[in-house]
């Protein structure tokens, strides 16, 4: 049975608390309420002793007070009246005294007495005033009306005149009357009353035998009358005051002696009432005071028992289960309240405490595991790094070792198509050369690909210029084109500035191997290559590529694959067109290096869209290379309709632009000196033909420049020659229309853009420090077909001997890096520490690695060139080191 | 406004009238003495034996007059009317008044002429006897102090003027509580000499009047055995010395616990247990046996105390009042008042007269001396008579013919007052 108390000790003590506090508060309360029945007991006790000392003081007062009217009855003293006055006041006002007393005690007993006693007093009062007037009354009558009568009567003229004998009996009658009256008022014995009658009576006899007596008749019928009234006036106040009053003051005496009686009785009902209630309280102490005393040890045996033992115990449990002790039970835990919880707690506590061991155990073992785990991977890690350190060195030695011969090859080819050759040999030379450059390509894009998913591939932020890489681009592919028959269109949003931050070679890549393959996938029709803004963020240019082809297209689940590595659309295609089915996989890895993507769709036998994006940043200085202050304000197109990129390009540069007609004729100029004529020449035309034509254009403007396609180009390349006009291969980019309208305010001295096949000139002496023999021929040829003389080392040393010995005999360096004995890098340290520090020394390596160009130039390089060595970057670089 | 003050008056004025005159007009239906309302009061001083509340209201119905009672002690009321007779109409109190009144002169003389029913009262007043075999009984017997003498002296010759109207009388002697005091046999065993028994020592209560309560002592003393007497209604000096002598050792020795002055006082004596045997009048008997205490009023075998009831006429009281007296008088003896009083124990003048109004039990009770054949209450509402119990001395006629002592007024009476004052302070 649980209920709510025992689920709980607080509970339970809070009860058992609560019950001593209520039996403390009883006992309290009884204590303050006896003192209350003591205190109020009191106060009666001294209301009834009061009672009791006034009530016998009354008694006093009024026997005082008889005794005084005693004698004031007999001597109508003027003092005892006074006292007498006195005494009434004083027993008045004790009884009013009483009176109080009594209403306070309320004892109805007590008030009916002393209203009686009121009474009595009252009536007292009343009826002394009566004796008091009788007393006097009683006096002049007795002077006055009796003595005095008696003298008069004695001493009357009538009586002188009557007969002596007659007068003796006469006067002995009164004398004796006289006496028997005093004699009476002495003492009121009837005898002495009737005495006086028989003497009056017979004095009258006497009288009344004579004539002339009536005077003393009167006088003696008055006597007896006032006699009587004496009497009578003598036994009211006598009654009054023997009888009345003293039942009055009986009554009184025997009023207060009863309520001294009721108030000694009340006293002791009081006592005997206080002792009970005194034993009673005694008791209920006693009784509350052994409850509490019962209550508080069986509190504490309590508290022992339920709560103090089991906590004792569980504590030890605990301190065993923390010691590592066993413990076989819990007790305590059936219980409902804290100590039940406590046992509770202490078993899941052991409970746990088994668990932790076990999960100790197994930590332990999941350690030892772990760290056997740990060691297998840190070999595994070590075994990996291994691996990838072997794999970057192999990247590394491979693109040396494979670049090397490769650089070689082609190198040689090139020397050797210079030479003197067979058509046989030259087709072989030309057949040699392409498959060389395929190799190159192939193994560039193994490489690339290799370095890209080893990581190692860095890209190297440099200003460039989209427009620049198209239009290599596009002119490298254009004899491709050409062959297949294919257009070209290319339109580069005239927003986008010409000089923006980005690895050109790997962008150049991206778009190169979009563009090949468009070129290389599309039978008929032609490709359009489009540069967007997709949005500006600051000076961050978020760039959409677009390359779309009218080619055979790619199938829906080859494009789920398409840009996975060493995928092709098609496995035949591989034999078909060749590559690697590299090329997408490296745009993909090469896009998403460079924080962008690139996006596919394409239709079988439509055409394919290739999409990539690219977020690059606007140069610092870049500027709108479209010149505000052009010459040509008006464009006129002969030939075929100018297309929308033209269009665009016109409204980029404010010119105005108008088609004048289809077939080649002479427009007519309004303003020939701001009016740039541009000629489709698209269909084949013969040569006279067309020369005949810019003849005649050229006499009324010398604003020429002819468009053509990269098929037609040698064959209109004269026009340049003979009629100073400007030829654009279409496509062609808005940069190179803008150059070609700004020329036209030069002198038209024909521009001097390198040609591929003219040489610069170049005088000095080149110390080439490589070791491989077959770069050596390459470098040398290529130095000595400017104008050099070269001189060769086999290795660093012997390039820092050679210097040392004679210094001022060479005005460059050109030194590989990779050598035997001594490396170019530490070639050229010894040689800048020997203070050779304005001798220009240009690195040449197979690595491309911007670290290895960095070391080249904390070396002390001025400059590097990375192997296959570029004409063009050698030209640069003599052009930059050399003197001239 | 004063128009409106004015036609209140009269409204108040013709309400008056017509009041009074369905007054009188009830009145004229009712008694057989009706007379108009008139503005003088008749006043009636007296004791509370006979001026009861009932008895006024009675007898204003009746006679259509107001009546004014003054009760009081009998002492105070004698006093009272000796000394100031103009204060009172018609005095009420017993024969023992009668001497001293008119000594006084407080009184004038009844003509027995005006009284309606003078021939219907009985032969006690008249020759002092119910029956030929009767004792008198000694002092102021109301035939010997009735008639008007021509001397002016009260004497037993009939004479055309009486002093007092004969009304209401009885015989007392005294009660005694009979829880304490074992109920004696009338004639027979009680007697006066209980009031002087040690046994009932402290316990004793005496009326304090002189004229009534010496009676008493001295029947007690006689009856004793103490002393003898030659004429218990007339004591010499020397009696009387001896006498109070005597008494005076009793009160010294602490034998009387009260001297009461009226009734309700006597009542209270014995009812607070202040006293269980005293002097006590009929009315007080009969209401300590309505606060159900069992009091017995004794037949002492020597004899009663009797007492006749006197209404005089005070001799100041002319005219009007005067005609309102004779009426009052009248009504005393007109049937109910006797009735009324008979249920308090007294004895009326002319008891044929009431005899139809009490019941039959009442009438065996109280005038035959039967045992009462029911409960029988007195006029307060509350049993005075158990059933089966009998009137102490029996009859009307048999306890009148018991009389040992009247009431008296007697010669040393001023000398008995100066002792009785020794007896009781």
């Amino acid at each position: 049975m649980v209920n709510p108390v025992s689920r709980s000790l607080g509970r339970q003590l809070a009860l058992v608390v609560i019950a001593l506090s209520v039996l403390l508060l009883a006992q309290i309360y009884l204590l303050v309420s006896s003192q209350e029945i003591y205190e109020d007991t009191l106060n009666q006790v001294e209301n009834a002793n009061e009672a009791v000392v006034i009530a016998t003081e009354l008694e006093r007062d009024v026997i005082d007070m008889q005794r005084n009217v005693l004698i004031v009855k007999e001597t109508l003293s003027a003092s005892v009246s006074e006292r007498i006055n006195q005494l009434l006041t004083s027993i008045d006002e004790k009884l009013l005294f009483l009176s109080r007393l009594s209403q306070e005690s309320s004892t109805r007993e007590v008030e009916d007495y002393i209203t009686r006693m009121q009474g009595h007093l009252n009536d007292y009062r009343v009826n002394l005033q009566s004796v008091l007037e009788g007393k006097r009354q009683q006096g002049s009558l007795l002077n006055d009306a009796l003595l005095g009568k008696f003298d008069d009567v004695a001493q009357s003229t009538e009586l002188s005149s009557l007969p002596d004998t007659l007068q003796q009996s006469l006067l002995m009658h009164i004398a004796s009357a006289r006496s028997d009256a005093m004699s009476y008022l002495r003492q009121p014995a009837a005898t002495n009353r009737n005495n006086f009658k028989a003497n009056i009576d017979a004095a009258l006899a006497l009288v009344s035998e004579q004539t002339d007596t009536l005077t003393i008749n009167a006088e003696l019928r008055e006597l007896q009358d006032n006699f009587e009234q004496l009497n009578r006036v003598t036994r009211g106040f006598s009654f009054l005051s023997n009888v009345v009053m003293t039942g009055s003051a009986n009554e009184i005496l025997y009023l207060a002696k009863r309520l001294k009686d009721t108030q000694s009785l009340n006293l002791e009902s009081i006592v005997r009432q206080v002792s009970v209630v005194e034993r009673n309280t005694e008791t209920r102490l006693f009784i509350f005071t052994t409850m509490i005393l019962v209550t508080a040890f069986a509190a504490v045996f309590f508290i022992t028992r339920r709560a103090i033992r089991p906590v004792q115990t569980i504590t030890s449990i605990f301190d065993d289960l923390a010691q590592g002790r066993t413990v076989t039970a819990i007790p305590y835990r059936e219980r409902s309240d804290e100590i039940g919880q406590l046992a509770t707690a202490a078993d899941i506590f052991m409970q746990k405490n088994e668990l932790t061991e076990r999960l100790l155990e197994d930590s332990q073992n999941l350690v030892l595991e772990q760290q056997a785990l740990n060691d297998q991977l840190d070999e595994e890690k070590r075994k990996a790094i291994d691996a990838t350190n072997a794999k970057s060195l192999f990247l590394a030695n491979m693109s040396h070792e494979i670049r090397t011969p490769m650089n070689g090859i082609i190198g040689l080819v090139q020397i050797l198509k210079r030479q003197k050759l067979s058509d046989k040999q030259r087709d072989y030379v030309d057949k040699i050369e392409y498959s060389g450059k395929i190799l190159m390509s192939v193994i560039n894009d193994i490489l690339d690909f290799s370095k890209i998913e080893a990581g190692k591939m860095d890209l190297e932020i440099h200003p460039f210029s989209i427009n620049t890489i198209l239009e290599n681009i596009v002119e490298s592919v254009a004899s491709q084109a050409d062959k297949k028959d294919l257009y070209m269109r290319l339109f580069i949003d005239p927003a986008i500035p010409d000089k923006l931050l980005g690895d050109s070679i790997r962008i150049s890549q991206i778009l190169f191997n979009i563009i090949n393959n468009a070129i290389k996938f599309t039978e008929t029709g032609g490709i359009g290559i489009r540069v967007l803004i997709e949005r500006q963020n600051g000076n961050e240019l978020h760039l959409n590529f677009t390359v779309s082809d009218t080619g055979i297209g790619i199938s829906e689940a080859a494009q789920k694959t398409i840009f996975s590595s060493f995928s092709q659309a098609d496995g035949n295609s591989n034999r078909k067109y060749g590559g690697t089915g590299l090329g997408l996989a490296i745009v993909k890895q090469l896009s998403e290096l460079m924080g962008g993507h690139v996006e596919l769709s394409s239709q079988q036998n439509k055409g394919t869209t290739v999409e990539v994006y690219l977020c690059l940043k606007i140069a610092d200085d870049a500027k709108r290379f479209i010149d505000d202050n052009l010459p040509i304000s008006n464009l006129v197109v002969i030939g075929e309709p100018p297309p929308n990129q033209v269009l665009k390009y016109c409204e980029a540069m404010r010119l105005n632009c108008k088609h004048s007609g289809e077939k080649l004729h002479i427009p007519e100029l309004p303003d020939p000196a701001s009016t740039l004529v541009m000629v489709n020449a698209g269909a084949l035309i013969t040569k006279p033909a067309f020369q005949n034509y810019l003849l005649t254009l050229r006499g009324i403007t010398r604003n020429i420049v002819v468009i053509t396609e990269h098929r037609y180009f040698s064959q209109l390349h004269f026009s340049e020659k003979e009629f100073d006009t400007k030829i654009l291969v279409r496509p062609f980019s808005l940069k190179k229309l803008h150059e070609a309208c700004k020329t036209f305010s030069k002198t038209t001295t024909i521009n001097s853009d390198i040609d591929s096949d003219r040489l610069p000139k170049f005088t000095g002496t080149v110390l080439l420090a490589e070791d491989n023999v077959i770069n050596q021929e390459v470098a040398v040829s290529l130095l000595v077909d400017v104008g050099l003389t070269v001189e060769v080392a086999e290795d660093g040393q012997q390039a820092v001997s050679m210097i040392n010995d004679s210094p001022d005999r060479f005005n460059l360096i050109i030194m590989d890096i990779q050598m035997p004995n001594m490396d170019g890098l530490t070639a050229t340290k010894q040689i800048r520490d020997a203070g050779y520090a304005d001798l220009p020394i240009c690195g040449l390596s197979a690595n491309a690695m911007q670290e290895d160009r960095e070391e080249g130039i904390e070396a002390g390089m001025n400059a590097y060139l990375i192997k296959p060595i570029d004409k063009r970057e050698l030209y640069d670089v003599l052009q930059t080191l050399l003197p001239n | 406004m004063n128009k409106l003050h004015d036609i209140n008056r009269s409204r108040r004025k013709a309400l008056k009238t017509i009041s009074k005159l369905s007054l009188a007009g009830v009145a004229a239906a009712k008694a057989p003495y009706v007379f108009a309302r008139q503005s003088t009061v008749l006043r009636v001083l007296g004791t509370h034996v006979t001026l009861q509340d009932e008895l006024r209201e009675q007898a204003e119905r009746d006679l259509g007059f107001s009546i004014q009672f003054e009760p009081r002690g009998s002492a105070a009321v004698l006093q009272k009317a000796s000394m100031f007779p103009e204060s009172f109409d018609l005095y009420e109190q017993w024969s023992d008044s009668i001497n001293v009144l008119w000594q006084a002169g407080a009184i004038q003389p009844i003509e027995k002429a005006r009284l309606t029913y003078w021939n219907e009262i009985n032969s006690l007043t008249k020759t002092g006897q119910l029956r030929p075999d009767a004792k008198i009984g000694a002092g102021d017997a109301p035939n010997r102090i009735l008639n008007i003498q021509p001397d002016d002296s009260l004497g037993s010759e009939p004479t055309d003027k009486i002093s007092f109207l004969p009304y209401v009388h009885n015989v007392d002697s005294f009660g005694y509580d009979t829880r304490v005091i074992p109920k004696g046999v009338p004639y027979k065993t009680e007697s006066w000499g209980w009031l002087l028994d040690e046994s009932n020592r402290g316990k004793v209560g005496i009326v304090n009047a002189p004229t009534i309560g010496i009676f008493d002592l001295i029947l007690a003393v006689q009856a004793k055995g103490l002393m003898t007497f030659n004429d218990i209604s007339n004591l010499s000096i020397d009696e009387l010395n001896a006498l109070f002598d005597i008494i005076g050792e009793y009160k010294r020795a602490g034998h009387f616990s009260g001297y009461w002055t009226s009734v309700p006082e006597s009542v209270d004596f014995m009812k607070s247990g202040r006293t269980t045997i005293q002097s006590m009048f009929s009315p007080g008997i009969s209401a300590l046996k309505g606060n159900g205490i069992p009091v017995v009023y004794a037949a002492p075998k020597e004899g009663y105390r009797g007492w006749h009831g006197v209404m005089c006429l005070s001799s100041q009281t002319q005219g009007r009042s005067k005609d309102m007296a004779y009426d009052y008088m009248n009504w005393w003896l007109s049937g109910w008042p006797g009735a009324f009083i008979a249920r308090q124990g007294y004895y009326i003048s002319n008891p044929q007269r009431s005899k139809p109004l009490l019941s039959q039990y009442e009438w065996d009770y109280w005038y035959e001396g039967k045992p009462a054949k029911s409960e029988l209450r007195g006029t307060d509402g509350n049993i005075s008579v158990g059933k089966g119990e009998t009137r102490t001395g029996g009859s009307y006629v048999e306890r009148f013919s018991n009389v040992a002592v009247w009431n008296t007024v007697m010669p040393n009476y001023d000398y008995s007052l100066q002792k009785w004052y020794e007896f009781i302070s």
